[in-house]
């Protein structure tokens, strides 16, 4: 009798969750500001309206593009069905201080920096992260392990902005390396060498503090899987047939950074979300910064913007990284096409 | 003719901070080409532990305390443990260790891990070490399909007897097989015995010292049986020999449990460990006889001096001061 | 009272609780004893450390030690009314989710679920942003903190409750008819009250970082001193990159210390209660 693959009823049942959680997370995006009471957006899209009194006629535009926008007044549930399906069709409308530009084309101008930033720092530690990790385990008990556990755990508890804050401190009484922005004021964004120099040179304390935070978070993950990893009875034959110690350590390397791939999905999702506060600190031309501005700015066509992009990209991520999971570790995979 | 393995007054302790456990305590064993030796005893005696010292793997807290392992003529105990286990680890001495169920790593196909094992020994090609692993396999009758699978699509038979060939495959001196039935079915027990038999009539090892508490199954495929009991062999003798006439009052406890036909009674006997009392503390074992606590014809010679290995007839040797004139 | 006892010859637990209190007592005794006004101008902005003021001057020309003083102790209250909320809410979901099971069981995973794909910082961010700044207060932040964090930990009571459901006593009490509420209050909290503590120990710290991170990014505290609102003016008028350390590293120290010394009491509780973690 042909019964439905689990694998796939597995994947439909993560893909349900990531759907149920956008859907939540837009509701309240879109309730919040209207059911508090004095409807705040209102209130807030009236006052914007007036104090940006200087240009009669791109008042009257933006007035428009505000009104068509959110429909304010229509029924609730009616704005509620319009915000759905513009949402759907990937229409988060246009920029408050940056009109006429629509949201999505200020997201583009922004993310590559942040991901210029992030990805290289967080595989960076992750690979880096791992291999302490590993190493720990393999010297359980041992010097090498008592002093790499305290550190991996301070590193970890230590928020990347108070490393970033640190760091910035440093770099102004040192004079060492520019303390914030991602260029120099003077140089123009461009391919040429000596703009990719003066980048790297902003580059390279945004980058540490992000590379030293997350380190502590992989090094330490990744050491107790491969603790755990190492009292499997598997581990202890290898011991027994003979298999050199460096082959071990490359299996273990395998066995314990299958579940770290998963990680690495997840936190490349949450990254961007989670390294606002960074880039506020570093002034550092990306994501985190632009949401900073436009809270400061209350454009509150930027922050729902990205408010749904971030909230999209973690839960993307994490679906990815569950299929992920999935498809790579051999158990798993057997364990649902199994029977 | 000569020892494929030769232990002399060989002692091994788990150095813990409240004491030694004396798990491996002045062992006298030579096992010759072509022997089945079976070794029994209650749980604790220190059976893992002798497999562990005879393929030279000491995990902290174990210890090497002294004596000497003669392995094919060379003695491996006069020369770095670390260096003396590279040589011997899988090519002369072959141990599959107890409760070696996911033995095999779970991320690899059983043939590339095979070809990992192998090419690290001998730094064959991989094709050629999976062609020699499938021909193998075909000549003790395992599926080669077996090969291409992830070890946990295995049964646990399947795993087993994959152990056995993979253990087999640089045609080791001595397979060590430490219980490899005890966590399978009475049908599975008996293809996996069956394999074992077959690498050791095709002269894939040349000798097979089976570990087991379960003196019926080592039976089925012995030569030899050895009775330990708290860290030191107490008899050995031919397997027939042994179970119908023991000699040690520990094994006439242990054979008596296993020819009992009342199931009630084998059952009790079974759970006592075969023996009325508790086994006794490796840490501070009894002085003297270490049975004589437990041992129904324990004399005062027993409680102070530890009595002699002699032989009693031809092959059959017992550690007893029922048998040696004093 | 044994447990206690040995407790306190664990060094870990021992050293972390001092630190702790020591930090509690700064909050709660310090601004009786050092008497400055956190919010008075009490001199030119931005002077240095000195006798008169051992912590310096901010950028509004406020005394930063009594800001300090103030900012803990509002920091340790936001850090107690969501921890507090949270673990009402994770205690709670999660051990009627494991009495209950069947259709209560799936729906409460389901929304924990939901509340830990869903980031809560950018949760608190959209709920926060949208709050008039006048509004937004120790306990309205404490609030929002405290509902969008406890997922995770719902999990934890849940399966916590799960095995020790499985033991001979429990199933004895279901048996002689005990109801269901007075198994989890009687029989299940107490037994897992270790992992209460230790879980209470990180919803606590973790809300501290949380209120400062909403504070810096412009989302939270406007008027009540926390250690957030302290960093968010040091960052609003670049304290950081004059090189004004002294607004910024004793509130980071500040965090730091709360963070390792609950980390410790927490790891301790954890290691003392289940000793399977706890031997290396
Ligand atoms: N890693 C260890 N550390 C300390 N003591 C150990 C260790 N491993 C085994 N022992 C002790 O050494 C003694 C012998 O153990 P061993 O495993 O060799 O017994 P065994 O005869 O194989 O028993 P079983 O039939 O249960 O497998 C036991 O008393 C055991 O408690
Ligand atoms: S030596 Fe004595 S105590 Fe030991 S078995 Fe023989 S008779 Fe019993
Ligand atoms: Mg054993």
């Amino acid at each position: 009798m042909p019964k439905i693959n689990p694998f796939i009823v597995f994947i439909l049942k993560r893909l349900g969750i990531m759907v149920l959680s956008f859907f939540v997370a837009s509701t309240i995006m879109f309730l919040l500001p209207r059911i508090i009471p004095g409807n705040p957006l209102a209130v807030k899209v009236y006052q914007i309206l007036q104090q940006s009194a200087s240009n009669p006629e791109m008042i009257k535009s933006v007035e428009k593009m505000l009104m068509d926008y959110f429909k304010l007044d229509r029924p609730l549930y009616e704005q509620y069905f319009d915000f759905l399906i513009n949402l759907l069709h990937g229409d988060l409308g246009k920029s408050i201080t940056y009109f006429p530009r629509t949201v999505n084309e200020i997201v583009a101008m922004y993310l590559p920096w942040t991901l210029a930033l992030l990805v290289p720092a967080i595989i960076a530690s992750w690979i880096v992260g791992n291999y302490v990790g590993v190493i720990a385990a393999m010297n359980r008990g041992k010097a090498v392990d008592k002093v790499l556990l305290p550190l991996l755990a301070a590193l970890q508890g230590t928020p990347a902005y108070v490393f970033g804050m640190y760091l910035v401190l440093l770099a102004v009484a040192t004079k060492w390396f520019p303390a914030s922005g991602a260029y120099s004021p003077t140089a123009i964004p461009s391919l040429s060498w000596s703009f990719i120099v003066d980048y790297l040179h902003h580059y390279i304390l945004p980058f540490l503090s992000i590379f030293l935070t997350s380190l502590g978070g992989w090094g330490l993950s990744m050491r107790n899987i491969a603790i755990q990893e190492l009292s499997m009875d598997y581990m202890d034959y290898a011991r027994v047939i003979g298999i050199s110690p460096r082959k071990t350590q490359s299996y273990l390397f395998r066995l314990s950074a299958l579940p770290q791939i998963v990680g690495l999905a997840i936190v490349l999702g949450w990254s961007v979300a989670g390294s606002i506060i960074t880039e506020i600190i570093f002034a550092y031309p990306g994501i985190g910064t632009a949401l900073w501005s436009a809270i400061q700015a209350q454009d509150y066509m930027l922050i729902q913007g990205y408010f749904v992009i971030l909230i999209g990209t973690i839960l993307l991520a994490n679906f990815i990284s569950e299929i992920i999971f999935a498809v790579v570790d051999p158990r798993v995979r057997y364990a649902y096409a199994g029977e | 003719m000569g020892y494929v393995v030769e232990t002399i007054d060989l002692r091994a302790y788990y150095m813990l901070r409240r004491g030694s456990v004396k798990a491996v305590d002045g062992v006298n064993l030579k096992i010759g080409e072509r022997e089945i030796v079976g070794v029994v005893g209650e749980s604790g005696c220190g059976k893992s532990t002798l497999s562990r010292v005879l393929a030279l793997d000491f995990i902290p807290p174990l210890k090497l305390v002294g004596g000497k392992i003669i392995i094919d003529g060379e003695d491996v105990t006069s020369i770095p443990i670390s260096e003396a286990r590279k040589r011997i680890a899988g090519t002369k001495i072959s141990l599959i260790p107890q409760s070696a169920m996911n033995a095999i790593i779970p991320v690899t196909r059983v043939k590339d891990y095979i070809a990992d094992v192998v090419k690290e020994k001998t730094g064959l090609p991989r094709e050629k070490i999976v062609d020699m692993a499938r021909k193998r396999f075909e000549e003790i009758g395992l599926p080669p399909i077996a090969l291409d699978m992830y070890p946990f699509e295995l049964s646990g038979g399947m795993r087993q007897r994959v152990l056995i060939a993979l253990a087999t495959l640089l045609n080791p001196s001595l397979l060590i097989a430490d219980e490899p039935t005890s966590a399978l079915d009475v049908s599975t027990q008996k293809m996996v015995l069956t394999t074992l038999y077959n690498v050791f009539k095709m002269g894939l090892t040349k000798s097979i010292m089976f570990i087991t508490h379960d003196i019926a199954t080592v039976r089925q495929i012995a030569t030899r049986i050895v009775v330990m009991y708290a860290g030191k062999i107490v008899e050995d003798g031919p397997t027939e020999d042994l179970i119908h006439n023991p000699f040690h009052p520990y094994s006439k406890a242990l054979m008596f449990s296993i020819l009992t036909p009342e199931p009630e009674v084998r059952k009790r006997v079974e759970q006592t460990g075969g023996i009325a009392g508790e086994p006794p503390s490796l840490i501070n074992p009894p002085p003297g006889c270490r049975f004589h606590p437990r041992c129904p014809y324990a004399m005062d010679v027993c409680r102070r001096e530890e009595p002699p290995m002699i032989e009693v007839e031809k092959g059959r040797f017992v550690a007893c001061w029922l048998y040696a004139k004093k | 009272m044994s447990i206690l006892t040995d407790l306190f010859r664990i060094p870990k637990f021992v050293a972390g609780l001092a630190i702790f209190l020591t930090i509690v007592a700064l909050g709660l005794v310090g601004p009786l004893i050092y008497r400055v006004s956190p919010t008075d101008i009490v001199g030119p902005r931005y002077t240095p450390p000195s006798p008169s003021h051992p912590l310096g001057i901010d950028a509004l020309g406020r005394d930063v030690l009594a800001q300090l003083l103030y900012g803990i102790r509002g920091s340790l209250l936001v850090g107690a009314v969501a921890a507090g909320i949270a673990l009402g809410l994770s205690l709670f979901l999660g051990t009627i989710a494991a009495v209950f099971g069947g259709l209560v069981d799936k729906v409460i995973m389901v929304i924990s679920e939901v509340f830990i794909i869903i980031p809560s910082l950018l949760l608190m961010m959209v709920l926060a942003a949208y709050l008039s700044p006048g509004a937004r207060n120790i306990w309205l932040v404490g609030f929002v903190i405290g509902i969008t964090s406890w997922g995770g930990w719902a999990r934890g009571f849940r399966s916590r409750t799960m095995s020790i459901l499985q033991s001979e006593f429990i199933k004895m009490a279901i048996l002689s008819g005990a109801s269901r509420v007075s198994i989890i209050l009687r029989d299940i909290v107490p037994i897992i009250s270790p992992y209460i503590l230790a879980s209470f120990a990180m919803l606590f710290t973790s809300a501290i970082t949380a209120e400062v991170g909403l504070t810096i990014v412009g989302v939270g505290m406007t008027k009540d001193i926390t250690l957030g609102l302290i960093l968010y003016i040091a960052q609003l008028y670049a304290n950081i990159t004059q090189g004004i350390w002294w607004t910024v590293v004793p509130p980071t120290l500040v965090m730091i210390l709360i963070y390792l010394s609950l980390y410790l009491v927490a790891i301790s509780l954890d290691e003392y209660f289940s000793p399977k973690l706890g031997t290396a």
